[in-house]
């Protein structure tokens, strides 16, 4: 027991305190894990996120339908990590959206018809303060970008927006960041084996 | 003497300047076509209502630069040259290129997250398989019309 009082026995327990409090909390750069967002599939079906997606490793992208080049192109590039896979037991590959006005739990599913997306990926939409706090806590920008800037009623606009893709793990902490479009998929590949 | 001695000194350096015009134009060939050609056409699928982009290379072959000024698609509503392009803070934001100058024996390439022709309010769905049609107008070629086939992706 005198071990325990003196000098250093106690430097040593609050740096094996700090080391262990740093292995845990460093590996998340977000950690929603404990957190609820009521969300809609493409089929109008509930999901709870991210506890709905706990026990597999999660890529998630952010996109809007009535984008015509940079979000296909993420689209795409999701689609080539899942092709590029060799096994994709126990991955999903998850869209939100940032227009949950336009972007309805239909429209999301024309465009996942549209890309021939199978049923790995998930694409997400909810009401808008929901999808305006969840965007916030995953520190994605999403502004509109009227086509006309005198008339801010019209649904006629286009989105500035963050190009990011994240890689979550089984217990939904948010674990890499890459550019979304960009990204060669054998990097994030080597990260999802990294996390099996 | 001494001229030619200045000559021959000379002589390397002026090849040199002429050798580096000819290698100007960003293609290896010269610009002696006559004509803008347009390579590795394609758009993407897009439903009903909403937005397709259309993707390819222009080359200019003709010896005077050219310019795009208007695109139109009777299946568009429409049909514009927009640029994708990422903001310091990495915010991928999009505008519209009134204008696109296209120098003598210059490839440009129009590709996602890049330059494309923007194709709003189709009147139509386009599936890969479908083809769709464009128009270009150049300030000298004049008219060029295309049929783009639809496709993912490459």
């Amino acid at each position: 027991m005198k071990f325990f009082t003196t000098p250093f026995s106690r430097l040593l327990i609050l740096a094996l305190f700090l080391a262990t409090a740093a292995c845990t909390d460093s590996d998340a750069l977000i950690d929603i894990s404990s957190e609820s967002y009521a969300l809609l599939d493409t089929d109008s079906t509930s999901v709870d996120f991210p506890s709905d997606y706990k026990g597999n490793i999660s890529l998630i992208s952010f996109m809007f339908t009535n984008c015509p080049d940079v979000c296909p192109t993420i689209t795409a590039n999701m689609g080539n990590i899942q092709r590029e896979l060799e096994d994709t037991s126990s991955i999903r590959f998850i869209e939100i959206t940032f227009d949950p006005e336009r972007d309805t739990p239909s429209v999301l599913k024309d465009y996942k018809e549209t890309y021939r997306l199978n049923d790995q990926f998930s694409l997400l939409t909810s009401d808008p303060k929901t999808m305006r706090d969840l965007l916030t806590r995953l520190e994605i920008f999403a502004e509109k970008d009227y086509v006309d800037t005198i008339d801010q009623d019209s649904s006629d606009y286009f989105m500035r927006h963050s190009n990011t893709l994240y890689l979550m793990d089984e217990q939904g902490r948010i674990r890499a960041e890459y550019p979304a479009h960009v990204v060669p998929p054998g990097n994030v590949i080597e990260d999802i084996e990294y996390l099996r | 003497m001494i001229l030619s001695i200045r000559g021959c000194t000379f002589f390397p350096f002026f090849l040199l300047l002429f050798w580096g015009c000819s290698s100007e134009p960003s293609d290896d060939r010269k610009p002696d076509s006559g004509d803008i050609e347009l390579t590795d056409v394609w758009a993407r699928p897009g439903s009903q209502g909403s937005a397709s982009s259309v993707y390819f290379q222009i080359y200019n072959g003709r010896e005077m630069t050219d310019t795009l000024r208007e695109v139109s698609s009777g299946e568009a509503g429409m049909a514009e040259l927009h640029e994708s392009f990422e903001d310091e803070e990495g915010i991928s934001e999009m505008r519209r290129v009134e204008n696109l100058v296209i120098n003598p024996g210059e490839r440009v390439h129009l590709q996602p997250a890049g330059l494309h022709i923007m194709l709003m309010e189709l009147t139509r769905d386009l599936t890969p398989g479908d083809s769709v049609e464009i128009t270009l107008e150049f300030v000298l070629q004049g008219e060029k019309s295309l049929t783009v086939p639809v496709q993912m992706q490459p």
